[in-house]
């Protein structure tokens, strides 16, 4: 008798997302709500340097509301949490956009390994931070 | 009605390229304008003007081919999404992105409601002028045709 193969969970959001020279994103958390997901990332820092001169004031530059270059999709930086300056950005995924995106990824063949790819997250954070000229 | 351009697929297909502007400019009136960019899928026009570092995927890590996989996925995902919104899309096709739209397309619903327009490979001169033409006329009609 063979053995079942085990199904490969395919993940929503990568759970983390290597930001070279500026940090590592670790997903914390994904909220639904009745429209969309979203994606919350604690963003690590590689050091105190990048998160002084880049990356603390980051929410304060960004443009009000949030960064929505792709249809379906936006990111956000939010305020430091504490006095120890944990970041956080969180990324949003239309639930109609994100339901058609699994649906092109099963008929059409995987492309990453989660249904949103790390490097389009990577790819908007840089966006945000060339638009607010960091 | 919306067009959707081959960005970067020749010199001056760019939002504010001649040869951008003067497909735009064959619609009798203005549509909606995208463009299909790999690995993204469909951009808007203002987001293209805009030129956001997201744009290039050189230095994301991935390779041509996986943009290109990835492409197809976003474009059909974007086609089964917001296509609906739209009563007719033209699309001007060439190059790597003739097999993308080739396997987005196949077995969406909104297949019917897009007309593909495929470069010229050769010709010379001015290879530019029939898509133009061909353009007005299928976006004319369109305009003319309630949905």
């Amino acid at each position: 008798m063979s053995e079942a193969k085990p199904s490969r969970r395919v993940l929503l959001f990568p759970e983390q997302i290597e930001m070279p020279p500026l940090a590592t994103a670790h997903l914390r958390q994904v909220t639904p709500s009745d429209r969309e997901l979203v994606a919350r990332y604690e963003l690590v820092p590689v050091d105190e340097q990048v998160y002084d001169e880049r990356l603390r004031d980051l929410h304060v530059n960004a443009p009000s509301g949030a960064f929505s270059p792709l249809s379906g999709t936006w990111l956000k930086v939010l305020e430091p949490e504490d006095e120890e300056g944990h970041l956080f950005m969180c990324f949003g995924l239309h639930k109609g956009y994100g339901r058609a995106l699994a649906a092109a990824r099963a008929q059409k063949g995987r492309s990453t390994d989660s249904l949103v790819p790390g490097f389009q997250i990577r790819a908007m954070l840089y966006g945000l931070l060339g638009t607010v000229g960091v | 009605m919306g067009l959707i351009l081959p960005y970067g697929v020749t010199a001056n297909m760019e939002p504010g390229g001649p040869l951008w502007e003067s497909l735009v400019a064959a619609a009798p009136a203005r549509p909606q304008v995208y463009g299909l960019v790999v690995p993204w899928g469909i951009v808007h026009e203002r987001t293209l003007y805009a030129s956001p570092a997201f744009l290039a995927h050189g230095g994301l890590g991935i390779s041509e081919k996986d943009a290109a996989a990835h492409a197809v996925v976003a474009l059909r995902a974007w086609l089964d999404t917001y296509g609906p919104a739209h009563q007719q899309l033209a699309a001007v096709i060439g190059g790597p992105f003739t097999p993308i739209w080739n396997r987005a397309v196949t077995g969406s619903l909104m297949a019917p409601k897009i007309k593909l327009f495929q470069l010229p490979t050769r010709g010379g001169g001015r290879p530019w002028g029939p898509i133009r033409k061909r353009l007005s006329s299928f976006m004319g009609k369109s305009m003319r045709t309630p949905s």
